[in-house]
């Protein structure tokens, strides 16, 4: 459990850190503070995002794996839901920027971004 | 056993009540129905809706069609609203001259004051004077911070920036120096370069101090008094933001200018005055009440609010068969309100409120062609039928039937065109009166005054109480009472404001508060029904004391709504006035005045016969 209120990401050690930057810089506009943690992963993401949300203390969380699938979860959420989730092939920096504003928003109550096509 | 049927067609709804008329001459309701009017009230358009509401009261019973000996149609009242609106005031910037955007993530804190530069002149010659830097789109936030403080580094003194991206706090946290920063200017090529500018950027929870003050900004540009009075509007349009720009052009200008929205020509008994619209509702208003009662109201063409009254003219003359130059609007209803509009010549896409006038107009006629649409029901169903009583008196009869009711008693009919009101004394008479202004002049205001632009939600939020999505799970109602949800709510309704439908909740694509929408919705519904509960009980109340109305029964759709009976209430409660919801027959609520009043009406007739 991660004391500090954060968005907690989890990604696999094997990730470069500049895959994933893009999402960081969309928490940090939204001026909400994350903590990333590289670990070996045992499960798929989306478990791993759902664990990640339990253990922030803002109750987000995201997790991306070494084919660089990711998926934005919420403490409250079934882990089955995940909040969003892009499989490897989407990754346009873009669309990255976007999940790290919608978890800060999440993170704050804020209205999130989506677009039209977005299915929900 | 003969079975009587009553059926008041009415703009939105089509009611039935079927009774049977026993021998002692009472009668004996057995099933009502209500079902959508088809076609506009009082077209043949109409038989459709009237059978369907028919056979919609039969379901329950064991008749068919056939076994109703008489049907009876309401003698509509040939009335209808419409409403327009006319904006009076606009803000046009000439030269853009201010930037008061309020964008979600502005970067830093603080008020910087310099000349505006780009980030590329300030790369390749630097800057000695205090700047503010300009920063287009196409460039990534890491660059700009590497930039910036390369520049900084070098002894450039930068005060401030101005950001088309969304990076604002991106690139304020890169500096190695805390300046304001304003993001998400759209048209940041509209930016003018070497004028003096100032930038501010308040706390999060506190909104900007400096540059919403007008001798704040006199003194940051040293302006002379006239000047000062010119920047008003600027500092109007800036209060309560959390950031802002504002710049000092030569030329530049802010102007809150006056739309001339032409007049209205009010005809009298014995007189004719004219009102130019852009003299506010209140202006309106006072001479309409000057030169009562009105005998007809003109607009000038080339307007919209003459443009809606040709189109009412046209439609009533359409409808009733009369030309067009015998039919005249009677009544109309002013109301100020606001309008947000796009500042011509803003740079972030600002708004600020305009001053409008809304104006719903009712025309009147004789009478519609019921006994056309009598005659095709008759054809198609072979079930006789016929008119059986003027609309407003059936409507009072059948209000009556209301527990704890008894002559003099008014109603009060809320309905989407119009509102109209009826008398009865003690002696039975009637009398009943029309008035512009109803439900449709309530969504008017509503989609204005919230800049909607979409009728239809706006009358959803008319209709429904609003709720806060506060998270995934839960809502919070504006009654402040909270709502826990078993399934995940879609996220597209996360930490937004909401209006609760009877299809569940719907998102609001605004950043108003839920206090702002509220507001705006209570303070329409005042305006129209209010100002009209109050002008009309005046005009039917005996001597237009209302003190002299004991009873006021509500009927009609609006009757309906969550809180418009109880501002109703309030404003009545100082006149001694029973005020409530009617409860026809202490059963159908407000529904089925007209329709239950037509049955009643008919078997009266039928014992006098006897």
């Amino acid at each position: 459990m991660s004391t500090r209120p954060a968005v907690l990401i989890l990604k696999a050690q094997s990730v470069q850190t500049n895959r994933i930057e893009a999402v960081l810089w969309g928490i940090e506009e939204e001026g909400v503070p994350y903590e990333i943690r590289g670990i070996v992963l045992a499960e798929p993401t989306t478990e791993l995002a759902k664990k990640a949300a339990q253990n922030s203390a803002l109750n987000v969380g995201i997790a991306m794996n070494q084919m660089g699938e990711i998926v934005l979860h919420h403490r409250d959420l079934p882990v089955g839901m995940p909040l969003f989730a892009f499989s490897a092939g989407l990754l346009q920096p873009h669309l990255l920027r976007r999940l790290g504003t919608n978890a800060g928003r999440l993170a704050k109550g804020q209205p999130l971004v989506l677009d039209d096509k977005d299915k929900l | 056993m003969v079975y009587i049927a009553g059926v008041d067609v009415g703009n939105n709804t089509t009611e039935v009540a079927i009774a049977t008329a026993g021998p002692e001459g009472k009668a004996n309701f057995l099933s009502s129905a209500t079902v959508k009017t088809i076609g506009i009230k009082g077209t043949i358009q109409n038989s459709m809706g009237v059978i369907e509401g028919l056979d919609t009261a039969l379901r329950s019973l064991p008749l068919r069609r056939g076994d109703i000996s008489l049907i009876l149609l309401n003698e509509a009242t040939p009335v209808i609203g419409d409403v327009a609106m006319e904006t009076i005031t606009e803000t046009v910037i000439t030269e853009s001259a201010m930037i008061g955007h309020n964008p979600g993530t502005p970067g830093g804190e603080g008020l910087g004051t310099g000349v505006t530069v780009s980030l590329e002149s300030l790369k390749s010659k630097g800057s000695v004077a205090p700047c503010i830097v300009v920063v287009p789109g196409n460039l990534d936030f890491q660059q700009v911070a590497a930039q910036l403080n390369h520049a900084m580094t070098g002894g450039a003194q930068i005060a401030g920036a101005i950001l088309q991206n969304d990076d604002g706090v991106l690139v304020a946290n890169r500096l190695l120096k805390r300046i304001p920063i304003v993001d998400e200017v759209e048209f940041i090529d509209l930016v003018p370069l070497g004028m003096p500018a100032a930038v501010e950027v308040a706390a999060p929870g506190r909104a900007i101090e400096k540059l919403s003050n007008p001798y704040d900004i006199a003194t940051l540009f040293t302006l002379d008094p006239d000047e000062t009075r010119r920047i008003v509007p600027i500092a109007r349009a800036l209060m309560g933001v959390r950031s802002a720009v504002v710049i000092k052009t030569p030329m530049g200008d802010i102007q809150q200018r006056r739309i001339p929205a032409g007049k209205l020509v009010l005809v009298g008994q014995n007189r004719r005055v004219e009102v130019q619209v852009e003299e506010g509702a209140e202006a309106i208003m006072e001479r309409a009440q000057e030169i009562s009662p009105l005998v007809e109201i003109q607009g000038e063409s080339g307007t919209n609010v003459g443009g809606m009254f040709e189109h009412m003219r046209k439609i009533m003359a359409e409808l009733t068969d009369q030309p067009v130059h015998s039919v005249t609007v009677r009544d109309i209803l002013a109301v100020d309100t606001f309008k947000p509009q796009k500042v011509l010549g803003s740079l972030a896409g600002e708004y600020s409120l305009g001053n409008a006038v809304g104006l719903a107009a009712m025309v009147e006629t004789h009478k519609l062609p019921m006994m056309r649409l009598a005659a095709k029901i008759e054809e198609e169903i072979m079930v006789p039928c016929c008119v059986g009583g003027v609309e407003a008196e059936m409507a009072i009869i059948g209000a009556l039937t209301t527990p704890g009711t008894r002559a003099p008693m008014a109603i009060l009919d809320l309905g989407g065109g119009s509102t109209d009101a009826a008398l009865i004394n003690q002696e039975g008479a009637i009398q009943c009166i029309h008035l512009a202004g109803a439900g449709e002049m309530v969504t008017l205001l509503i989609d204005t005054e919230l800049g909607l632009e979409d009728r239809e939600l706006a009358e959803e939020i008319k209709r429904n109480p609003l709720g806060k999505v506060e998270s995934l799970f839960h809502i919070r109602h504006e009654d402040g009472s909270v709502q826990f949800y078993e399934q995940p709510l879609n996220p597209r309704l996360f930490g937004r404001v909401a209006v609760l439908t009877d299809d569940g909740p719907k998102p609001l694509d605004t950043r108003a508060p839920l206090e702002k929408i509220v507001s705006v919705r209570r303070q329409a519904k005042h305006k129209v029904f209010v100002t009209n509960a109050l002008r009309a009980l005046k005009r039917v109340a005996p001597g237009g004391n209302i003190r002299l109305i004991h009873f006021l029964v509500l009927v009609g759709g609006s009757a309906l709504d969550f809180e418009i009976p109880k501002m109703i209430s309030d404003a009545l409660f100082e006149f001694g006035v029973v005020t409530g919801r009617a409860n026809v027959r202490g059963a159908e609520g407000p529904r089925n005045a007209v329709a239950t009043g037509l049955v009643l009406a008919q078997v009266e007739r039928g014992k006098k016969a006897r």
